[in-house]
Order: structure tokens, then sequence, then C-alpha cells
């Protein structure tokens, strides 16, 4: 929090720095993946099962004989790929519905803000096995049902930043010159809004990681024979007395995806 | 008093719209319960029979308040996941235990362990030990606790043998044995909370200590721990105790899924296995236990909160 470092005349939080070399060496990864594997991931080899870490194999083998680099490779990326939809779908409905309320204020914003609260306090892995359980499970499923159980904490920061931008005199100044309510709401206050916005996106994506990882675990997510980091944890359960490097390998993604990503928004926090 | 009123006003509306909420979710899904229940192979009559004696042929709202009038009773019709008929009610007081002292537990791991480490870390404040915690806490925030019950289970249980995975024995078959199986689910989950604990403790005291206050009694010649122990931590806890409150409504959705990892007959695994086998009945009843304990611990903290801070009731 307090250690500084200087890059170019710019100083940048010792976190912020360490955030951002772990999240991109994750990324790469993570991109390498969608393009290249050492392994099919989906293939399976019955001479190679539960094999300990080796050179062919760096990070060992499965209870199939499935290369566990290529699968957590794979893997990380389809739970980057949920992750990702799920905040922007949040971030998305949950910035119009907080520019609309904020801005507008009224009855409107008191009945939504109520129905928001109640949202809030209740976990949102609970809510999300609610829909799992209507609408069942699979990986488009839990997109659509945590990608809605974002709206509400992005609608609460956003509402609370145009409350206090809508007073300004910048947007006085849009209004005199008779820029529509939606021109200002959109071109002249959300741009101001990027520095609690940002942060929020990336902590959102965490916890949108860790709820994919969660609900995956739970069976009731991403279905085999697809990798993804909570999925694989899943697998890996039951190997955990003869071949622990199995949940190792895509815990350890977690851990470092998560670590990265909430050191970047806590570096660029407090300054 | 009017404050309380008020408060109460919104606890039950809260608690109503989320029982109408749970009932009429589960009302959209598609399928015909009865036909879900009785098989494919049912007769006509033995369907209208079972409509007849359930009440499914009744209208929503009268179906919601006989569902509400049962609920409060603690009954919440027949789960259809085990062969035998079972009571939803039954199903779920028998796990209820394990969950419940599992959040206890985490609980008061949570207190135990954060309070002192948060004091003493913004106490050295930018000191070697404090960056050190601060290093901790930043990692641990980032380990999902299911996954941490891995590592637990592989560290303590199957490399030192600590415990024997899977070993989990009734509390009133044997007690201590149910504790001493139960500290590591509960340190699980309670892991990556102290961590996040800490760091809101640690710069809720810091924000304190940068208050007019405590340079007047700094002046007045107070001793460092003095100030920090009488004065500050006194305001500085205040806004911790609203963290952990709502740190339960987490820990409770820790414990659904550490209780996964660890083989516990919790609501967690219940809720889990009743999704699984879409036995609506038991998810609707869990689904309603959950959330109404979290609303009514919601309440009761803006009261305790109102109790230590009367500034509160002024907004």
């Amino acid at each position: 929090m307090k250690k500084m470092v200087k890059i170019k005349g710019k100083t940048y939080h010792l976190n912020y720095i360490l955030g951002l070399v772990i999240t991109s060496l994750v990324l790469l990864i993570v991109i390498i993946g969608f393009f290249y594997t050492p392994y099919d991931p989906n293939t399976m080899n019955a001479a190679l099962k539960n094999s300990p870490p080796s050179l062919m194999h760096p990070l060992g083998t499965d209870n199939f004989g499935r290369d566990i680099l290529s699968r957590v490779m794979v893997g990380a990326g389809t739970t980057y790929v949920i992750a990702v939809s799920i905040v922007l779908i949040g971030a998305f409905f949950g910035t119009v519905v907080g520019a609309l309320t904020g801005y507008f204020g009224g009855w409107l914003d008191e009945v939504i803000m109520r129905f928001n609260d109640v949202l809030t306090a209740i976990p949102s892995i609970l809510l999300a096995l609610v829909f799992v359980s209507i609408f069942g499970p699979g990986t488009y499923n839990i997109i659509f049902a945590l990608g809605i159980l974002f709206v509400p904490s992005y609608a609460r920061v956003i509402r609370s930043e145009f409350i206090v931008l809508r007073e300004r005199d910048f947007v006085n100044n849009a209004k005199l010159m008779g820029a529509g309510s939606l021109r200002i709401m959109f071109i002249h206050i959300l741009p101001n809004t990027r520095n609690v916005l940002i942060p929020a996106l990336l902590i959102g994506f965490n916890n949108a990681v860790l709820a994919e990882a969660g609900l995956s675990y739970l069976g009731l997510g991403v279905q085999p024979p697809q990798a993804s980091l909570g999925r694989m944890l899943s697998e890996a359960q039951s190997y955990l007395l003869d071949s622990p490097w199995y949940a190792l390998a895509p815990g350890l993604m977690i851990i470092l995806t998560v670590l990265g990503f909430s050191l970047i928004s806590g570096g660029m926090g407090n300054d | 008093m009017k404050y309380t009123l008020k408060k109460l006003a919104t606890l039950i509306v809260s608690l109503l719209i989320t029982s109408v909420l749970t009932f009429t979710a589960f009302q959209i899904i598609p399928g015909d319960s009865a036909l879900n229940a009785l098989g494919m192979d049912a007769t006509k009559e033995q369907l209208e029979r079972y409509r007849e004696e359930m009440g499914l042929n009744k209208s929503l709202p009268i179906r919601y308040i006989n569902w509400l009038k049962g609920a409060l009773k603690g009954d919440f019709g027949y789960s259809t996941q085990y062969q035998m008929q079972m009571k939803a009610g039954t199903l779920i007081k028998e796990r209820l235990i394990v969950t419940i002292w599992l959040a206890v537990m985490s609980f008061l791991l949570i207190v135990v362990i954060s309070i002192p480490l948060g004091i003493f870390s913004a106490g050295k404040k930018n000191g070697i030990l404090d960056s050190f915690i601060t290093l901790i806490t930043q990692f641990f925030m980032s380990v999902p606790p299911f996954f941490l019950g891995m590592l637990i289970t592989l560290i303590f249980g199957i490399i030192l043998k600590w415990f024997t995975p899977g070993s989990y024995i009734n509390p009133w078959e044997n007690f201590g044995q149910f504790l001493r199986f139960m500290i590591f689910p509960a340190i699980a989950v309670a892991v990556p909370k102290i961590a996040m604990t800490v760091k809101f403790l640690r710069s809720s005291l810091l924000r304190e200590m940068e208050l007019d206050y405590v340079r007047t009694a700094k002046s007045k010649g107070m001793t460092k721990t003095r100030i920090l122990i009488r004065h500050i931590l006194k305001n500085a806890l205040i806004p911790v105790v609203t963290f952990l409150a709502m740190m339960l409504a987490d820990i409770l959705a820790g414990a659904i899924l550490v209780e996964q990892v660890f083989n516990l007959p919790g609501l967690g695994r219940l809720l889990v296995s009743s999704i699984a086998n879409r036995d609506y009945a038991v998810v609707q009843a869990i689904i309603l236990y959950i959330v109404s304990v979290v609303i009514i611990i919601n309440f009761l903290v803006d009261l305790i909160y109102q109790w230590i801070d009367p500034r509160v009731k002024r907004d």
C-alpha cells in the first residue's frame, strides 16, 4: 500500500506492478491455450492414468490420462470467457439501471434500490443455485444467472456516482447547450465514473471466476468433458489421495488469477 | 423506539417478499409436479387424486397462503429424492445442526483470530511484520474456500494424518470427535474471511488514528498502546461489527461448498443433491431458511449498531 515504484517518471504502487506481472503471466497462458496446447485436452490415454509430473507432462495426467497442463490452459480459457461474459452482462445492465435511477431519482429509484438491498444481502452463490435449480445446470445458464445477479452491484456503484456528478457544472453546461438527457448521461457523465467503474469491473471479474469455480465444482456449471477450473477441481477431488497434483494445478490458477486482479484494483484505488 | 419499529416493519416486508419470490420462482418450472411425484405410469385418476390431496388445483394465491402456513409450522411438504416418503421439514432439521455448527465455529475463529491480528498489524504500521501480514492476507483473500478445504484435506488429512478424511461423526454419537473433525472445515471456511476482516480492521484503525482526538490524547502524554486500546479500538470496531455480520451470509455460502469437500451431511449438501434430483420442496425450504436467517441477522445488526453508535438513528 505504501511502497511506491517509479517507472518513466510516474509513480505506481508496488502492488499494482506485482498484480500486472501476475495477471500478464496468467493471461499469456490463457491466450496461448486458445491457439495451442501441448496435447489435445480431451484425448484419453489409458496407459498414462494419474501419472505424476514428468518431462512429457509437466503437470502430470488425470484419471483418464489426459494432460493436465493442456486442460488447465483450456479450462482457464473457459473460466475466463464465462467470467468476462458475466461481468459484461452485469456491467451493461447495471450501468443502464444505475444511470437512470441516479440521474432521474424519484419513486422508481426508491423501489429499485430497496429491491437491490434485498438482493445484495443474499449470498450470490445461493441465488445462482436457485437459478440453476429452475433453469437447469450448464454453461449458458450460469452465465445468464450470474450475469443477472451481478446487475445490482454495478447499479449501486454507478448510481451513487451519478447522484454526485449530475450536480456538477459540466452537466449544467451541457444542459444549457441543449444536450438531451441520454446524451448527458452516457456521453458526459459516464466517462467520469471510470475511477470507480474499472476497479468494480476487476473485482466483479474475480467474483465471477470464484462463482464459476464454485458452481462447476458442485457439478452445476460447466459439464464434462469440457474443462473449466472449477470442473477440474471437482474431478480432482476423488483423486486427492493418489494424484494430488491434479487438484493443485487448477486451484493455483484460480488463486493467481484472483490475486493478480485484486492487486491491480487495490493498487489503483488508494493513491 | 421509532427507529426500531421502522426496522421491524422493513424486516417483515422483506421476509414476506422473500417468501413470495421463493414460492413463485418454483411455479414457473415447466413440468407437472403430480406426474413427477407419481411417475409416468400413473393413471389419470391417481394424478387427479394427488392434485386434490396436495391442493395443486387451487389458484396460485391460495396455494401460496397454504404453503406459507405450512412453512411457519416447519412443514414444507414431501421430499421426493428418497425412496421413502419423507417430510422436507424433517430432512432439513437433521442437517441444520451440522451447518449451524460449521457457521458458528468459523465465525468464532474469524473473531478470535482476526481482531488481535488487525490491531497488531495497525499498531506496527509499515513494520516488517505488518507488511508480512498484509501480504499473507492479500494471498488468502484470493483462495476459494473449497480449494482451501481440499488443501487442508491433503496436508492435514493425507500427509500429516491429523484426521481421517470422511470420518465425520454425528454430534449426538460422540461430541468430542465431532468437534475435532469439524474444526478442519471450519478453518477452510474461516481463513479467507479472516484475511478480509484483518484488512478491513487494519484500515479502519488507521483511519481512526488520523483523527484529532488521537492527537489530543498523544499530547496529554498517553502511551501509544493505551490510546489504541482505550480510545481508537472502540470507535474503529463499530464498522467492523457490520462487516462481520455481513460476512455471516458469506460464511453460509462458503459452508455450502465446504460441506461438499468434507462430505458433511449439512444443509449445503442437501441443497445440492436436491437441486440435482429436482426435489423442489426441499430446495424451496432451504432457500427460505437461509435467506430468512440472513435477513433477520441484518435486522439484529441494525439494532445493535444503533445501540453502540446512537448517531445512526439521526439519518
